[in-house]
Protein backbone atom coordinates (compact mmCIF):
# COMPACT_ATOMS: atom_id res chain seq x y z
CA UNK A 1 0.00 0.00 0.00
CA UNK A 2 3.26 2.27 0.78
CA UNK A 3 4.76 1.13 -2.37
CA UNK A 4 1.42 2.60 -3.98
CA UNK A 5 0.87 5.60 -2.35
CA UNK A 6 4.17 6.95 -3.11
CA UNK A 7 4.76 5.35 -6.75
CA UNK A 8 1.54 6.54 -8.55
CA UNK A 9 2.88 10.14 -8.69
CA UNK A 10 5.68 8.14 -10.48
CA UNK A 11 3.36 5.90 -12.68
CA UNK A 12 1.30 9.18 -13.32
CA UNK A 13 4.39 11.49 -14.59
CA UNK A 14 5.70 8.43 -16.82
CA UNK A 15 2.06 7.89 -18.59
CA UNK A 16 2.49 11.94 -19.57
CA UNK A 17 6.20 11.31 -20.74
CA UNK A 18 5.03 8.02 -22.81
CA UNK A 19 2.03 9.84 -24.31
CA UNK A 20 3.54 12.97 -25.17
CA UNK A 21 6.47 10.99 -26.86
CA UNK A 22 4.20 8.64 -28.59
CA UNK A 23 2.01 11.40 -29.90
CA UNK A 24 3.29 12.95 -32.85
CA UNK A 25 3.09 16.76 -33.55
CA UNK A 26 0.59 17.75 -35.25
CA UNK A 27 -0.70 20.97 -38.00
CA UNK A 28 -2.59 22.20 -40.16
CA UNK A 29 -1.83 24.08 -43.12
CA UNK A 30 -2.90 27.68 -44.65
CA UNK A 31 -2.53 28.93 -47.95
CA UNK A 32 -4.03 31.63 -50.75
CA UNK A 33 -6.28 31.35 -53.29
CA UNK A 34 -8.19 33.90 -55.52
CA UNK A 35 -12.23 32.75 -56.99
CA UNK A 36 -10.97 29.34 -56.52
CA UNK A 37 -7.32 29.79 -58.33
CA UNK A 38 -4.23 29.37 -56.29
CA UNK A 39 -2.42 32.62 -55.56
CA UNK A 40 1.00 34.03 -54.80
CA UNK A 41 0.83 36.90 -52.99
CA UNK A 42 1.88 39.99 -54.64
CA UNK A 43 1.38 38.70 -57.55
CA UNK A 44 -0.70 39.56 -60.93
CA UNK A 45 -3.85 36.96 -60.73
CA UNK A 46 -6.39 36.90 -63.83
CA UNK A 47 -9.41 35.34 -63.63
CA UNK A 48 -12.39 35.07 -66.15
CA UNK A 49 -14.00 37.84 -64.55
CA UNK A 50 -11.33 40.04 -62.59
CA UNK A 51 -7.75 40.76 -62.57
CA UNK A 52 -6.33 41.37 -58.93
CA UNK A 53 -3.36 41.28 -56.51
CA UNK A 54 -3.28 40.62 -52.77
CA UNK A 55 -0.78 43.19 -50.93
CA UNK A 56 -1.46 41.39 -47.39
CA UNK A 57 -2.96 39.43 -46.01
CA UNK A 58 -2.66 38.45 -41.82
CA UNK A 59 -5.00 37.21 -39.64
CA UNK A 60 -4.77 36.04 -35.98
CA UNK A 61 -6.45 32.82 -35.15
CA UNK A 62 -6.41 31.17 -31.73
CA UNK A 63 -7.91 27.81 -30.09
CA UNK A 64 -7.88 26.63 -26.36
CA UNK A 65 -5.57 24.55 -25.96
CA UNK A 66 -7.14 21.67 -23.91
CA UNK A 67 -4.75 20.30 -21.51
CA UNK A 68 -3.44 24.20 -20.58
CA UNK A 69 -6.88 25.86 -20.80
CA UNK A 70 -5.05 28.73 -22.16
CA UNK A 71 -5.52 30.27 -25.40
CA UNK A 72 -2.71 29.76 -28.01
CA UNK A 73 -2.48 32.71 -30.73
CA UNK A 74 -1.02 32.44 -34.17
CA UNK A 75 -0.56 35.46 -36.95
CA UNK A 76 -0.67 34.08 -40.09
CA UNK A 77 1.07 36.43 -42.08
CA UNK A 78 1.17 35.73 -45.90
CA UNK A 79 3.50 38.48 -47.03
CA UNK A 80 6.63 36.95 -47.70
CA UNK A 81 4.90 33.12 -47.19
CA UNK A 82 6.34 31.07 -50.31
CA UNK A 83 4.68 27.90 -49.08
CA UNK A 84 1.02 27.15 -47.02
CA UNK A 85 1.84 28.24 -43.45
CA UNK A 86 1.74 25.66 -41.02
CA UNK A 87 -0.32 25.77 -37.74
CA UNK A 88 0.46 23.55 -34.86
CA UNK A 89 -2.45 21.83 -33.14
CA UNK A 90 -2.01 20.36 -29.56
CA UNK A 91 -1.51 16.51 -29.51
CA UNK A 92 -3.89 13.91 -29.62
CA UNK A 93 -6.55 16.30 -30.73
CA UNK A 94 -8.67 14.84 -33.59
CA UNK A 95 -10.63 18.27 -34.35
CA UNK A 96 -10.02 21.83 -33.19
CA UNK A 97 -12.07 24.62 -33.05
CA UNK A 98 -10.28 27.50 -34.60
CA UNK A 99 -11.37 31.17 -33.62
CA UNK A 100 -10.20 33.94 -35.80
CA UNK A 101 -8.69 37.23 -34.38
CA UNK A 102 -7.33 38.02 -30.52
CA UNK A 103 -9.22 36.82 -27.48
CA UNK A 104 -11.46 39.76 -25.75
CA UNK A 105 -9.95 39.20 -22.33
CA UNK A 106 -6.79 39.43 -23.14
CA UNK A 107 -6.96 42.42 -25.37
CA UNK A 108 -8.60 44.19 -22.21
CA UNK A 109 -5.50 43.73 -20.37
CA UNK A 110 -3.21 45.26 -23.07
CA UNK A 111 -0.70 43.84 -25.29
CA UNK A 112 0.85 41.01 -25.89
CA UNK A 113 4.41 39.36 -26.94
CA UNK A 114 5.55 36.98 -29.66
CA UNK A 115 3.00 36.98 -32.86
CA UNK A 116 0.60 39.59 -30.17
CA UNK A 117 3.62 42.46 -30.45
CA UNK A 118 2.24 45.46 -31.57
CA UNK A 119 4.85 45.60 -34.00
CA UNK A 120 3.55 42.88 -36.47
CA UNK A 121 0.95 46.09 -37.12
CA UNK A 122 -1.82 44.44 -35.87
CA UNK A 123 -2.56 46.89 -33.31
CA UNK A 124 -5.08 49.55 -33.95
CA UNK A 125 -3.57 52.80 -32.42
CA UNK A 126 -6.73 55.23 -32.70
CA UNK A 127 -9.19 52.22 -32.05
CA UNK A 128 -8.93 50.03 -29.10
CA UNK A 129 -7.42 46.44 -29.29
CA UNK A 130 -5.94 44.32 -32.06
CA UNK A 131 -7.05 43.89 -35.90
CA UNK A 132 -8.34 40.38 -36.21
CA UNK A 133 -8.28 40.22 -40.61
CA UNK A 134 -6.18 42.69 -42.26
CA UNK A 135 -6.75 41.98 -46.02
CA UNK A 136 -5.76 44.45 -48.66
CA UNK A 137 -5.43 44.55 -52.46
CA UNK A 138 -6.73 46.12 -55.64
CA UNK A 139 -9.10 44.31 -58.20
CA UNK A 140 -10.56 45.21 -61.43
CA UNK A 141 -13.79 44.33 -60.69
CA UNK A 142 -14.01 45.65 -57.16
CA UNK A 143 -11.56 48.39 -57.11
CA UNK A 144 -9.52 48.95 -53.88
CA UNK A 145 -9.77 47.28 -50.94
CA UNK A 146 -8.29 47.58 -47.32
CA UNK A 147 -9.89 45.63 -45.06
CA UNK A 148 -9.01 45.52 -41.21
CA UNK A 149 -11.84 43.74 -38.81
CA UNK A 150 -11.77 44.21 -35.36
CA UNK A 151 -13.51 44.83 -32.05
CA UNK A 152 -13.51 42.98 -28.93
CA UNK A 153 -16.07 44.79 -26.47
CA UNK A 154 -19.74 46.12 -27.95
CA UNK A 155 -18.69 44.36 -31.35
CA UNK A 156 -16.97 41.86 -30.73
CA UNK A 157 -15.48 40.45 -34.26
CA UNK A 158 -13.10 37.39 -32.69
CA UNK A 159 -16.59 34.77 -32.79
CA UNK A 160 -16.10 33.49 -35.66
CA UNK A 161 -14.90 29.81 -36.44
CA UNK A 162 -13.48 26.76 -38.35
CA UNK A 163 -13.32 23.44 -37.30
CA UNK A 164 -9.72 22.25 -38.56
CA UNK A 165 -8.07 18.44 -38.49
CA UNK A 166 -4.65 17.77 -38.10
CA UNK A 167 -3.12 17.23 -41.74
CA UNK A 168 -5.86 19.49 -43.31
CA UNK A 169 -5.27 21.92 -45.43
CA UNK A 170 -7.24 25.15 -45.86
CA UNK A 171 -7.30 27.86 -48.19
CA UNK A 172 -8.76 31.18 -47.72
CA UNK A 173 -9.92 32.77 -50.61
CA UNK A 174 -9.88 35.98 -50.99
CA UNK A 175 -11.76 36.86 -53.85
CA UNK A 176 -14.45 35.48 -52.65
CA UNK A 177 -14.39 37.41 -49.47
CA UNK A 178 -14.23 40.70 -51.00
CA UNK A 179 -17.32 39.41 -53.25
CA UNK A 180 -19.60 39.44 -49.92
CA UNK A 181 -18.10 42.87 -48.76
CA UNK A 182 -21.16 45.07 -49.33
CA UNK A 183 -20.38 47.80 -51.98
CA UNK A 184 -21.79 50.61 -49.98
CA UNK A 185 -17.78 50.12 -48.02
CA UNK A 186 -16.46 51.62 -51.14
CA UNK A 187 -13.41 49.25 -50.32
CA UNK A 188 -12.60 50.57 -47.09
CA UNK A 189 -13.20 49.21 -43.69
CA UNK A 190 -10.78 50.66 -40.92
CA UNK A 191 -12.80 50.76 -37.89
CA UNK A 192 -15.16 48.47 -35.80
CA UNK A 193 -18.73 48.67 -36.01
CA UNK A 194 -21.96 46.46 -35.66
CA UNK A 195 -21.26 44.96 -39.14
CA UNK A 196 -17.50 43.95 -38.23
CA UNK A 197 -18.70 40.33 -36.55
CA UNK A 198 -20.75 39.55 -39.58
CA UNK A 199 -17.52 40.82 -42.12
CA UNK A 200 -15.00 38.60 -39.96
CA UNK A 201 -17.57 35.48 -40.63
CA UNK A 202 -17.70 36.18 -44.62
CA UNK A 203 -13.69 35.90 -43.85
CA UNK A 204 -13.94 32.52 -42.23
CA UNK A 205 -16.85 31.10 -44.63
CA UNK A 206 -14.48 31.69 -47.46
CA UNK A 207 -11.89 29.29 -46.02
CA UNK A 208 -12.42 26.16 -47.19
CA UNK A 209 -10.60 22.74 -46.99
CA UNK A 210 -8.40 21.08 -50.10
CA UNK A 211 -9.40 17.18 -51.00
CA UNK B 1 29.47 41.83 8.47
CA UNK B 2 28.56 42.82 11.79
CA UNK B 3 24.89 42.89 12.86
CA UNK B 4 24.73 46.62 13.72
CA UNK B 5 26.26 46.90 10.44
CA UNK B 6 23.39 44.86 8.31
CA UNK B 7 21.00 46.22 10.76
CA UNK B 8 21.62 50.06 9.44
CA UNK B 9 22.54 48.66 5.91
CA UNK B 10 18.44 47.23 5.87
CA UNK B 11 17.42 51.11 7.45
CA UNK B 12 19.11 52.88 4.86
CA UNK B 13 17.41 50.64 2.10
CA UNK B 14 13.95 50.56 3.49
CA UNK B 15 14.55 54.38 3.93
CA UNK B 16 15.09 55.27 0.47
CA UNK B 17 12.61 52.73 -0.96
CA UNK B 18 10.40 53.85 0.57
CA UNK B 19 11.00 57.36 -0.59
CA UNK B 20 11.50 56.26 -3.89
CA UNK B 21 8.07 54.56 -4.24
CA UNK B 22 6.56 57.33 -2.46
CA UNK B 23 7.86 59.78 -5.18
CA UNK B 24 6.60 57.44 -7.79
CA UNK B 25 3.27 57.14 -7.40
CA UNK B 26 0.68 57.71 -4.24
CA UNK B 27 -3.09 57.77 -3.95
CA UNK B 28 -3.41 61.04 -2.24
CA UNK B 29 -6.50 61.17 0.88
CA UNK B 30 -9.28 61.48 0.03
CA UNK B 31 -9.00 60.39 -3.54
CA UNK B 32 -10.67 57.12 -5.23
CA UNK B 33 -8.93 53.63 -5.87
CA UNK B 34 -6.65 53.85 -9.08
CA UNK B 35 -7.99 52.23 -12.09
CA UNK B 36 -4.40 51.04 -13.17
CA UNK B 37 -3.30 47.74 -12.32
CA UNK B 38 -0.10 48.37 -10.73
CA UNK B 39 0.32 44.51 -10.04
CA UNK B 40 0.88 44.26 -14.08
CA UNK B 41 3.41 46.97 -13.75
CA UNK B 42 4.75 47.61 -10.44
CA UNK B 43 6.58 51.30 -10.37
CA UNK B 44 10.22 51.27 -9.94
CA UNK B 45 12.88 54.60 -9.85
CA UNK B 46 14.76 52.71 -12.92
CA UNK B 47 11.26 52.05 -15.05
CA UNK B 48 10.28 55.77 -14.42
CA UNK B 49 13.70 57.50 -15.45
CA UNK B 50 13.76 54.92 -18.76
CA UNK B 51 9.99 56.05 -19.06
CA UNK B 52 10.72 60.02 -18.62
CA UNK B 53 13.71 60.01 -20.84
CA UNK B 54 11.54 57.44 -24.01
CA UNK B 55 9.04 60.76 -23.37
CA UNK B 56 11.39 63.66 -24.20
CA UNK B 57 13.45 61.92 -26.82
CA UNK B 58 12.33 62.31 -30.19
CA UNK B 59 14.05 59.14 -31.52
CA UNK B 60 10.58 57.56 -31.09
CA UNK B 61 9.81 60.04 -33.91
CA UNK B 62 10.20 58.44 -38.13
CA UNK B 63 12.55 61.57 -38.28
CA UNK B 64 13.74 61.92 -34.84
CA UNK B 65 12.48 65.32 -34.59
CA UNK B 66 9.37 65.17 -32.38
CA UNK B 67 8.94 63.08 -29.43
CA UNK B 68 5.49 63.07 -26.95
CA UNK B 69 7.02 66.35 -25.11
CA UNK B 70 6.78 67.94 -28.60
CA UNK B 71 2.71 68.25 -27.62
CA UNK B 72 3.06 67.76 -24.00
CA UNK B 73 5.48 69.53 -22.23
CA UNK B 74 5.74 69.63 -18.52
CA UNK B 75 5.05 73.47 -18.41
CA UNK B 76 2.04 73.23 -20.19
CA UNK B 77 0.16 70.48 -17.66
CA UNK B 78 1.57 68.05 -20.29
CA UNK B 79 -0.61 68.97 -23.13
CA UNK B 80 0.87 72.34 -25.68
CA UNK B 81 -0.60 75.71 -25.72
CA UNK B 82 0.61 76.49 -29.06
CA UNK B 83 -1.62 75.71 -31.45
CA UNK B 84 -5.16 73.93 -31.63
CA UNK B 85 -4.32 70.69 -32.90
CA UNK B 86 -1.55 68.71 -32.36
CA UNK B 87 1.69 68.77 -35.03
CA UNK B 88 3.90 66.05 -35.80
CA UNK B 89 6.68 65.71 -38.16
CA UNK B 90 7.04 67.47 -41.27
CA UNK B 91 5.21 69.91 -40.08
CA UNK B 92 2.24 67.61 -40.02
CA UNK B 93 -1.10 68.47 -37.77
CA UNK B 94 -3.33 66.23 -36.15
CA UNK B 95 -6.59 66.12 -36.03
CA UNK B 96 -7.77 66.89 -32.63
CA UNK B 97 -6.01 68.80 -29.24
CA UNK B 98 -3.65 67.17 -27.30
CA UNK B 99 -4.69 66.20 -24.02
CA UNK B 100 -3.20 67.59 -20.25
CA UNK B 101 -1.70 64.39 -19.02
CA UNK B 102 -2.05 64.35 -15.15
CA UNK B 103 -3.47 61.79 -12.58
CA UNK B 104 -4.00 58.93 -15.26
CA UNK B 105 -3.90 56.17 -13.05
CA UNK B 106 -7.61 57.07 -12.23
CA UNK B 107 -9.03 57.10 -15.62
CA UNK B 108 -10.23 53.96 -17.54
CA UNK B 109 -10.43 55.38 -21.53
CA UNK B 110 -7.71 57.98 -23.00
CA UNK B 111 -8.26 60.44 -26.25
CA UNK B 112 -11.37 62.68 -26.52
CA UNK B 113 -13.00 59.39 -28.01
CA UNK B 114 -12.07 56.52 -25.24
CA UNK B 115 -10.35 55.13 -28.08
CA UNK B 116 -7.76 53.36 -25.99
CA UNK B 117 -8.90 51.75 -22.79
CA UNK B 118 -5.80 50.97 -21.26
CA UNK B 119 -2.89 52.95 -20.39
CA UNK B 120 -0.24 51.06 -21.49
CA UNK B 121 -1.32 50.96 -25.12
CA UNK B 122 -2.42 54.39 -25.94
CA UNK B 123 1.29 55.45 -26.97
CA UNK B 124 0.91 53.63 -30.01
CA UNK B 125 -1.94 55.75 -31.34
CA UNK B 126 0.57 58.98 -31.35
CA UNK B 127 3.71 56.70 -31.92
CA UNK B 128 2.42 54.88 -35.14
CA UNK B 129 0.23 58.18 -36.30
CA UNK B 130 1.25 59.39 -39.56
CA UNK B 131 0.18 62.86 -38.54
CA UNK B 132 2.18 62.78 -35.44
CA UNK B 133 5.29 60.71 -34.49
CA UNK B 134 4.95 58.19 -37.57
CA UNK B 135 7.06 55.31 -36.61
CA UNK B 136 6.18 51.89 -37.10
CA UNK B 137 6.86 50.01 -33.48
CA UNK B 138 9.68 47.63 -35.06
CA UNK B 139 11.41 50.30 -36.48
CA UNK B 140 11.33 52.51 -32.66
CA UNK B 141 12.68 49.00 -31.00
CA UNK B 142 15.47 48.64 -33.38
CA UNK B 143 16.22 52.48 -32.92
CA UNK B 144 16.30 51.65 -29.34
CA UNK B 145 18.23 48.48 -28.90
CA UNK B 146 21.31 50.13 -31.17
CA UNK B 147 21.37 53.86 -29.04
CA UNK B 148 23.04 53.89 -25.91
CA UNK B 149 21.86 53.45 -23.20
CA UNK B 150 18.93 52.47 -24.07
CA UNK B 151 19.87 48.88 -24.03
CA UNK B 152 21.51 49.14 -20.18
CA UNK B 153 18.46 51.38 -18.97
CA UNK B 154 16.23 48.54 -20.24
CA UNK B 155 18.26 45.86 -18.39
CA UNK B 156 18.29 48.12 -15.61
CA UNK B 157 14.50 48.09 -15.65
CA UNK B 158 13.25 44.98 -16.29
CA UNK B 159 16.38 42.98 -15.84
CA UNK B 160 17.61 41.75 -19.30
CA UNK B 161 18.97 43.88 -21.69
CA UNK B 162 15.90 42.56 -24.36
CA UNK B 163 14.23 45.86 -25.79
CA UNK B 164 10.38 44.99 -26.26
CA UNK B 165 6.97 46.50 -26.92
CA UNK B 166 5.66 45.42 -23.66
CA UNK B 167 8.25 47.47 -21.43
CA UNK B 168 8.38 49.75 -23.53
CA UNK B 169 4.96 50.68 -23.40
CA UNK B 170 5.54 49.73 -19.70
CA UNK B 171 8.11 52.14 -18.84
CA UNK B 172 6.10 55.24 -20.40
CA UNK B 173 3.10 54.29 -18.39
CA UNK B 174 5.17 54.39 -14.88
CA UNK B 175 6.18 57.69 -15.76
CA UNK B 176 2.68 58.88 -16.78
CA UNK B 177 1.42 57.34 -13.80
CA UNK B 178 4.08 59.44 -11.59
CA UNK B 179 2.47 62.78 -12.56
CA UNK B 180 0.34 62.82 -10.21
CA UNK B 181 -1.38 66.73 -9.62
CA UNK B 182 -2.51 67.19 -5.87
CA UNK B 183 -0.63 70.50 -4.93
CA UNK B 184 -3.24 72.94 -5.57
CA UNK B 185 -5.02 75.36 -3.88
CA UNK B 186 -7.66 73.56 -3.49
CA UNK B 187 -6.03 71.04 -2.27
CA UNK B 188 -4.59 73.13 0.14
CA UNK B 189 -8.42 74.31 1.41
CA UNK B 190 -9.24 70.59 1.28
CA UNK B 191 -6.06 70.03 3.71
CA UNK B 192 -7.76 72.48 6.02
CA UNK B 193 -3.84 74.42 5.32
CA UNK B 194 -5.23 77.36 3.36
CA UNK B 195 -8.71 79.13 2.72
CA UNK B 196 -10.42 80.25 -0.21
CA UNK B 197 -11.47 84.08 -0.87
CA UNK B 198 -14.88 85.28 -0.72
CA UNK B 199 -14.45 85.35 -4.59
CA UNK B 200 -13.48 81.65 -5.04
CA UNK B 201 -16.00 80.41 -2.38
CA UNK B 202 -18.94 81.93 -4.07
CA UNK B 203 -17.20 80.18 -7.31
CA UNK B 204 -16.79 76.77 -5.54
CA UNK B 205 -20.59 77.43 -4.55
CA UNK B 206 -21.45 77.79 -8.16
CA UNK B 207 -18.95 74.90 -9.22
CA UNK B 208 -21.13 72.46 -7.10
CA UNK B 209 -24.38 73.28 -8.22
CA UNK B 210 -23.44 73.84 -12.12
CA UNK B 211 -20.52 72.09 -12.69
CA UNK B 212 -20.10 68.85 -9.92
CA UNK B 213 -22.18 66.95 -11.92
CA UNK B 214 -19.67 66.06 -15.05
CA UNK B 215 -16.66 67.40 -13.13
CA UNK B 216 -16.50 65.63 -9.77
CA UNK B 217 -14.17 65.82 -6.81
CA UNK B 218 -11.52 65.43 -6.74
CA UNK B 219 -9.87 64.50 -9.75
CA UNK B 220 -12.33 67.31 -11.78
CA UNK B 221 -13.66 64.48 -14.36
CA UNK B 222 -15.28 61.20 -14.18
CA UNK B 223 -15.60 58.32 -16.63
CA UNK B 224 -17.94 58.60 -19.83
CA UNK B 225 -18.51 60.84 -22.05
CA UNK B 226 -21.37 63.41 -22.80
CA UNK B 227 -22.03 66.35 -25.50
CA UNK B 228 -20.63 69.69 -24.81
CA UNK B 229 -22.81 71.54 -26.97
CA UNK B 230 -20.45 72.20 -29.75
CA UNK B 231 -21.53 72.01 -33.58
CA UNK B 232 -19.56 70.48 -35.30
CA UNK B 233 -16.05 71.14 -36.64
CA UNK B 234 -17.06 71.33 -40.53
CA UNK B 235 -13.21 70.64 -41.74
CA UNK B 236 -12.30 68.23 -38.80
CA UNK B 237 -15.70 66.65 -39.03
CA UNK B 238 -14.87 64.89 -35.65
CA UNK B 239 -17.96 62.71 -34.36
CA UNK B 240 -16.53 61.64 -31.01
CA UNK B 241 -17.43 58.81 -29.56
CA UNK B 242 -19.31 57.76 -32.06
CA UNK B 243 -16.39 57.27 -34.20
CA UNK B 244 -15.79 54.45 -31.99
CA UNK B 245 -19.11 52.82 -31.17
CA UNK B 246 -21.24 53.66 -34.56
CA UNK B 247 -24.39 54.57 -31.93
CA UNK B 248 -26.29 57.58 -32.49
CA UNK B 249 -26.95 58.07 -29.32
CA UNK B 250 -23.16 59.09 -28.89
CA UNK B 251 -22.42 61.79 -32.13
CA UNK B 252 -20.40 64.40 -30.51
CA UNK B 253 -19.43 63.30 -27.09
CA UNK B 254 -16.16 63.34 -25.88
CA UNK B 255 -14.60 62.45 -22.71
CA UNK B 256 -15.10 64.42 -19.59
CA UNK B 257 -11.67 66.46 -18.90
CA UNK B 258 -10.28 67.31 -15.47
CA UNK B 259 -10.60 71.37 -14.93
CA UNK B 260 -7.55 70.95 -12.87
CA UNK B 261 -4.63 73.13 -14.41
CA UNK B 262 -6.78 75.48 -16.89
CA UNK B 263 -4.16 78.36 -16.80
CA UNK B 264 -1.82 75.91 -18.02
CA UNK B 265 -3.29 73.76 -20.55
CA UNK B 266 -5.35 75.95 -23.06
CA UNK B 267 -6.71 76.25 -25.68
CA UNK B 268 -9.64 74.01 -24.77
CA UNK B 269 -11.96 71.03 -26.10
CA UNK B 270 -11.33 68.74 -28.61
CA UNK B 271 -10.05 70.69 -31.15
CA UNK B 272 -9.02 73.39 -29.41
CA UNK B 273 -11.57 76.40 -30.54
CA UNK B 274 -11.68 78.27 -26.99
CA UNK B 275 -8.55 79.80 -26.30
CA UNK B 276 -9.96 81.76 -23.12
CA UNK B 277 -11.41 79.76 -19.77
CA UNK B 278 -14.16 82.75 -19.96
CA UNK B 279 -14.92 81.57 -23.58
CA UNK B 280 -15.74 78.29 -22.31
CA UNK B 281 -17.94 79.70 -19.51
CA UNK B 282 -19.61 81.84 -22.02
CA UNK B 283 -20.18 78.40 -24.03
CA UNK B 284 -21.89 76.78 -21.41
CA UNK B 285 -23.60 79.83 -20.15
CA UNK B 286 -25.24 80.42 -23.88
CA UNK B 287 -25.84 77.30 -25.23
CA UNK B 288 -29.36 76.03 -24.78
CA UNK B 289 -28.37 72.12 -25.14
CA UNK B 290 -26.69 71.89 -21.99
CA UNK B 291 -27.83 72.07 -18.75
CA UNK B 292 -29.23 75.66 -17.28
CA UNK B 293 -26.25 77.22 -16.94
CA UNK B 294 -27.70 81.01 -15.98
CA UNK B 295 -24.79 83.13 -14.51
CA UNK B 296 -24.42 87.13 -14.65
CA UNK B 297 -21.31 88.72 -15.75
CA UNK B 298 -19.92 88.57 -11.66
CA UNK B 299 -21.08 85.10 -11.09
CA UNK B 300 -18.68 84.07 -14.12
CA UNK B 301 -15.81 85.28 -12.62
CA UNK B 302 -16.29 84.11 -9.52
CA UNK B 303 -16.53 80.56 -11.22
CA UNK B 304 -13.28 81.14 -13.05
CA UNK B 305 -11.45 82.62 -9.99
CA UNK B 306 -12.53 79.09 -8.33
CA UNK B 307 -11.42 76.99 -11.54
CA UNK B 308 -7.82 78.91 -11.26
CA UNK B 309 -7.48 77.40 -7.73
CA UNK B 310 -7.09 74.44 -9.16
CA UNK B 311 -3.95 74.97 -10.62
CA UNK B 312 -0.91 73.08 -9.39
CA UNK B 313 2.25 75.19 -10.23
CA UNK B 314 4.01 72.63 -7.83
CA UNK B 315 3.00 69.98 -10.84
CA UNK B 316 3.71 71.99 -13.22
CA UNK B 317 7.40 73.14 -12.28
CA UNK B 318 8.13 70.11 -10.93
CA UNK B 319 11.47 69.38 -12.20
CA UNK B 320 11.51 65.69 -11.64
CA UNK B 321 9.11 65.17 -14.45
CA UNK B 322 10.97 67.50 -16.74
CA UNK B 323 13.48 67.43 -19.15
CA UNK B 324 16.01 64.42 -17.93
CA UNK B 325 19.30 66.80 -18.69
CA UNK B 326 18.03 69.39 -17.08
CA UNK B 327 17.67 67.10 -13.74
CA UNK B 328 20.00 66.13 -11.15
CA UNK B 329 19.02 62.90 -11.34
CA UNK B 330 21.15 62.19 -14.31
CA UNK B 331 24.59 63.26 -12.27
Amino acid sequence: MTFFKFSAPFFLILNFLIVCAFSPAQSCKFSVQFAGQPYSMNTLIYTPTDTAIVMQLKCYVRYLHPKKQMWEHQLLDFYLAEKPIELKLPRGADSIQLFFGVDSALQEKGVGTGDLDPKNNMYWGWFPGYIGVKVEGISELFGGFEYHLGGFRRYNANQSFLWVKPGGNYSIDVGEFISKIPKEKEGKIMSPGPEIPRFAQYFVESIHERK
Amino acid sequence: MSGSKVFWGLMIFFFVSGISSEKLFFTPDGWPVPVYDFQQNPPTQAKFELGRRLFYDPILSADSSTSCSSCHSNYNAFTHTDHALSHGIHDRVGKRNSMALFNLAWKDAFFWDGAAHQLDVQALAPLTDSNELGSKVNEVLQRLKTTAPYPALFKRAFGREEINTQNFLKALAIFELSLISNQSKYDSVKRNEAQFTAQEKNGYTLFLQYCQRCHEEPLFRKSGFEKNGLLMNQKLKDTGRFNLTKQHEDSLKFTIPSLRNLSYSYPYFHDGRANRLMDVLQHYNTTPSIIPFPLSKNELIDLQSFLLTLDDVNFVFNKKFGYPLHTTSRK
